[in-house]
């Protein structure tokens, strides 16, 4: 059921900006706590480039370990951004308005760090710029164009580019906002990055065509971003359960899915956080809840169908492998956590509208799900590169180093460190989006019902 | 030649819808006026000359010159030392399709964030007359006046509830 | 039909007037519609004439598969045509799109068609082996042909694809008659008949309500389930070295994108000589169109995603599948498909001037039907003419030579098309072809107010 709650322009201001324009001590202490984890894990990484990859633990065959895990699944939350800001505003759902900038910029940031893991990765990072970029030097040969290694950084690229275009366009009539209630050095820097916006209805048309057109552009971007990542694997014909058709939709639609529900988390942690409870009501969580039972369900029919065409050929190898990912531990174990936490506890929940309008309860299951999809990608990764075919006295099993789990921390504290950052510079609800909302409001009577309704342009 | 602004208070959007209309009893055209707002409101809900853009043009020529751009890099280079790996053509085209797609879209993006600011006009570095209330959802309608008209302008928008005028000389 | 200018606002109708225009047009049947009616029964009937001969001078048998591809690929043009309209409504109704309203009685009349479908598939069945020791979605072998496997499942495929199209069926009929009979009583009331069982009360429009969700949900389901199942057990698992797990998800696209298609063509008929330009307007069909765009994108992305997997691993077996379904004998089909289910109806709908129109999606809609024939043909006649001693192989040994289809064949296909649309309009005439109840409902949520010195139109939202 809608609510609906009528603000002044001033009070949205107010409460919207107040995080960004004096910030509580919590803010501090968790900024702090936040650098200590960045901090260790910066000087892990330099550790790691100064003593060699071989700190990991990665070794013959498993080549590709935590590193490329968490590289894929922060691809997968940076698809949160697009699917909730373009698709919900192509759609016109009104209930987007507070979710689609902490999306774009969750979007923005877990892409930034993702394009890291491949970095650090590499072992010898100063190469991946020899090699991923096309340009020739001494080396006297081009990238391999061929190669699903070089179709991701120019889909990561072009994704990144465009994600941050699109924020930075979108918070200029914010900037403006800003710029009206600083002064001193933050005036000048609020003004330059405002650009002169005054509000003209030229501009407020731009800006509205802008974000239809951005969003129309970037869907099929971050359609083709996860698609790519996807066939780093999907393309190889040596490694058991990867050379399968069905891995570009299935990762994208797996990334929708813990993308929009890291984005839950996140607005229900802004909402207990900066105390936005006019802003980010129940309706919300549960409209999003909604798009994440059918999301997830048909998250499920792929990964249904990813199995069954695993075994479909009737392959000994491939059996032996899946028998190995589902029965046989540690993998085993990690495929059952992974499944419940995925699906089977959370989409059932959340098809009681009760559970939906909880925030506690939405909080820790979204929470869960990503739980969940990390393991997914694990158990996508690891499992096939153990059982790497056809040199069995090769099988082994990957044990990740300290060095590992601790940039795998890092990573989740270096996104949260630049949300946090963003929002001490930037409020994370699009203001003008939010005063549109109440413009468009009205309502209808139909006998004794006075039925909410919305003001449409035609 | 006078710049002014009047201000209408967020509650009373009616008044400044109202006021428009005066302006153009007073013989000053859509063309003359314009209306400053903290957030979107439907097209022409002041009256407002209706906003024609070319924004749409962009897109098209940011696709087609990083479509060409890709197609060159891709071609050019595997060409330019041609090694044989995986089997593959040198010139394969499912792969230059690929990043010949990622090119596109970021040459379609690039010009339309371009277009843009081009056609809201920004950055503006002289923006023109202005209020800061505007952002707290006062509703501006700012128009040039000739110095013998001003009085009359003013008398206007206080009749039509305005909450301040300002005038700049 | 106003407009201020910035806005194009749709004619205002009320309650009455839009149900005492849509009752006379119901009770009083054209000539126009009789014909149609007569047109597409003779030549349904022409089509059992043909399939009877077929028999007769082909034959019927696991053996005889090949000369049957073109009736497997107009059953499933049907599937992922009418069968898949009520997907778009479904869909619609959950997001409660408040455009979906006109083409909803559509979309259920198309659902009836699964009757017709259901016969095809009975049919086609004389024709597909049992899934014992071949690689199927069954995995069943006699433990020596392929160890490690199930064992043996009684009836595969044959027993379990019809109970889930027969589920299908169920839902079909059951969304029709669900959201029929009010409008039936209505009828009912103006022609001074007595109504059968429904007369509006709150707790029958709330069972109402709850009862499409629900089946709604559980036909999207079935027909998603089904698509899979067809698709494999009657295409791929008749191909040997033929795995391609985005297949079936392949086919549920090409389904929506093609029950999509459907619907926004039959409602530019409905517009166009059905005369009922006072209810679908532009904003129906610019609505429409984008999802169709969308779902022109997803075919290729999810064609594309199969054929770059195939093209860079290079294996044998998948070149042989390759040859035979995009660049051997039906390359032309493929090209067709490509075509018609992307190329044109994307640079046809790219044009926001072309969405905002009627006859802009209706040609588009009117381009996937075709490309989705194309798209049939080439999967279900080039998979049923591999002949069948090859079907447990690792790898085709040879790509077959293409089959064109002969007049049997021609009149076969038209007759299954031609029966479903009889059965679209016979059973229009049952029940009002514009879902009365869902456009009130519609109508009463519309209104046209003035806003500052605008008029727009406001939409209710009671959820």
């Amino acid at each position: 059921m809608q609510q609906r709650v009528v603000l002044s322009h001033e009070k949205i201001n107010a409460d919207l900006l107040k995080n960004v324009l004096k910030a509580p001590f919590w803010y501090w202490a968790i900024m702090g706590f936040l650098g200590a984890i960045v901090l260790v894990g910066s000087v892990t990484v330099a550790f790691l480039l100064n003593k060699g990859f071989g700190l990991s633990g990665t070794n013959r065959p498993i080549m590709w370990g935590l590193l490329i895990v968490d590289f894929v699944f922060w691809i997968g939350i940076s698809h949160a951004g697009v699917m909730l800001s373009a698709i919900l505003r192509l759609s016109k759902a009104e209930w987007r308005r507070p979710a689609t900038r902490a999306a774009e910029v969750l979007t923005v940031f877990s892409l930034m760090i993702a394009a890291l893991h491949p970095v650090v990765h590499a072992g010898r990072a100063w190469r991946i710029i020899y090699w991923a970029f096309p340009f020739d030097f001494s080396r006297g040969v081009w990238v391999n164009v061929r190669s699903p290694l070089i179709w991701d950084p120019a889909a990561i690229f072009t994704y990144l580019t465009g994600s941050t275009l699109f924020v930075i366009i979108a918070l200029i009539p914010d900037m403006a906002v800003l710029r009206d209630r600083t002064s001193g050095l933050k005036h000048t820097v609020y003004r330059a990055l405002a650009m002169g916006w005054r509000g003209t209805p030229r501009q407020w048309k731009l800006q509205i065509v802008a974000g239809f057109l951005l969003s129309a552009l970037l869907l099929p971007v971050f359609v083709s971003v996860h698609s790519i990542v996807s066939w780093d694997f999907a393309v190889m014909i040596g490694i058991e359960g990867y050379h399968v058709t069905i891995f570009a939709p299935y990762f994208v639609i797996g990334a929708v899915l813990s993308g929009v529900s890291a984005v839950i988390t996140m607005m229900i942690l802004m909402k207990w956080m900066f105390g936005w409870g006019d802003y980010i009501r129940e309706e919300h969580i549960e409209n999003l809840a909604k798009l994440l039972v059918i999301i997830g369900t048909g998250w499920f029919y792929f990964f249904f169908v990813e199995f069954i065409f695993a075994l479909y050929s009737l392959e000994p190898q491939e059996i032996a492998l899946r028998e190995l990912q589902a029965f046989t531990s540690p993998y085993g174990y990690l495929a059952l956590v992974f499944i419940f936490l995925s699906y089977l506890i959370p989409i059932p929940m959340w098809l009681v509208p009760k559970v939906r309008r909880n925030l506690q309860i939405m909080f820790w299951s979204s929470l869960v799900v990503n739980v969940g999809m990390w393991l997914e990608r694990f158990l996508i990764i690891i499992p096939g590169l153990a059982r790497k075919q056809v040199w069995p006295f090769d099988w082994s099993t990957y044990h990740p180093s300290i060095v590992e789990i601790i940039i795998v921390v890092t990573a989740y504290a270096l996104v949260f460190l630049l949300l946090l950052t963003f929002a001490k510079l930037f409020p994370l609800i699009p203001l003008f989006d939010v005063k549109e909302g109440q413009t468009l409001s009205d309502e209808i009577v139909i006998g004794k019902r006075r039925v909410p309704a919305l003001r449409v342009e035609e | 030649m006078a710049k002014m602004l009047g201000l209408f208070k967020e509650e009373e959007a009616e008044a400044a819808a109202n006021a428009t209309e005066a302006l153009e009893h007073a013989g000053y055209s859509n063309r003359n006026f314009e209306v400053l707002t903290g957030s979107p409101y439907p097209d022409g809900a002041f009256g407002e000359r209706e906003t024609k853009h070319h924004l749409y043009v962009f897109p098209f020529m940011g696709a087609l010159t990083g479509l060409s751009v890709a197609i060159l890099l891709t071609s050019a280079t595997q060409a330019a030392y041609p090694l044989v790996v995986g089997g593959k053509p040198i010139l394969s085209l499912p792969a230059m399709t690929i990043i010949s797609y990622e090119g596109t879209m970021l040459g379609a993006i690039l010009f339309t964030v371009m277009g843009i600011l081009f056609e809201s006009r920004l950055p503006n570095p002289a923006p023109g007359i202005y209020d800061p209330r505007i952002t707290e959802g006062y509703i501006g309608i700012t128009l040039s006046v000739a110095d013998d008209r001003v009085n009359a302008v003013e008398q206007l928008f206080k009749r039509a509830g305005a909450a301040d005028v300002i005038i700049q000389r | 039909m106003h407009s201020n200018g910035h806005h194009h606002i749709p004619p205002v109708v009320t309650v009455q007037e839009f149900t005492e225009d849509v009752v006379a047009r119901h009770i009083a049947i054209g000539p126009r519609y009789r014909r149609a009616l007569m047109i597409f029964g003779v030549l349904f009937l022409l089509g059992v004439a043909a399939f009877v001969a077929k028999a007769a001078t082909d034959g019927i048998g696991v053996d005889k598969r090949a000369s049957w591809g073109y009736l497997a690929a107009i059953t499933a043009y049907l599937l992922t045509t009418a069968g898949t309209a009520p997907l778009a409504l479904i869909g619609l109704r959950a997001i409660k799109a408040h455009w979906r309203r006109p083409l909803a009685r559509l979309a259920e009349l198309y659902g009836l068609v699964t009757v017709l479908i259901l016969l095809l598939v009975v049919a086609l069945m004389f024709f597909i082996p049992s899934a014992m020791n071949r690689r199927t979605m069954y995995f069943q072998s006699d433990g020596v042909t392929f160890p490690g496997t199930l064992g043996k499942i009684p009836g595969a495929p044959h027993v379990y694809d019809l109970v889930l199209l027969l589920a299908l069926v169920a839902g079909g009929i059951g969304l029709w008659w669900l959201s029929a009979r009010a409008d039936k009583g209505l009828i009912a009331d103006h022609q001074g008949k007595p109504r059968n069982t429904f007369w509006g009360t709150a707790k029958q429009w709330k069972v109402q309500q709850v009862g499409l969700g629900l089946l709604g949900a559980a036909y999207f389901i079935t027909a998603v389930g089904f698509i899979t199942f067809f698709s494999i057990d009657f295409a791929m698992a008749l191909a040997p070295g033929w795995k391609d797990a985005i297949f079936a998800p392949l086919q549920g696209i090409t389904g929506l994108q093609g029950g999509l298609a459907t619907l926004i063509l039959s409602m530019y008929v409905l517009r166009r000589w059905g005369h009922f330009e006072r209810y679908i307007f532009m904003e129906h069909f610019w609505a429409a169109s984008k999802i169709l765009l969308a779902l022109c994108l997803l075919w290729f992305y999810f064609s594309w995603s199969a054929f770059i997997i195939f093209w860079y691993g290079r294996q044998p077996a998948e070149f042989s599948v390759m040859q035979l379904l995009y660049f051997g004998p039906y390359e032309w089909f493929f090209y067709g498909a490509f075509l018609f289910c992307f190329v044109a109806p994307f640079l046809t709908l790219l044009w926001n001037s072309v969405r905002k129109s009627a006859t802009g999606p209706a040609i588009a809609a009117g381009m996937i039907l075709v490309g989705n024939l194309f798209d049939k043909i080439r999967l279900y006649a080039g998979t049923w003419s591999v002949p069948n001693d090859q079907i447990a192989d690792h790898a085709m040994s040879s790509v077959p030579l293409v089959r064109y289809p002969n007049a049997l064949d021609i009149m076969m296909m038209v007759g299954a098309v031609s029966g479903a649309l009889f059965i679209v309009l016979w059973m229009g005439r049952k029940a009002p072809i514009v879902s009365m109840w869902e456009m009130s409902e519609g109508l009463r949520l519309r209104v046209v107010r003035n806003f500052l010195r605008t008029r727009l139109t406001v939409l209710g939202k009671p959820e």
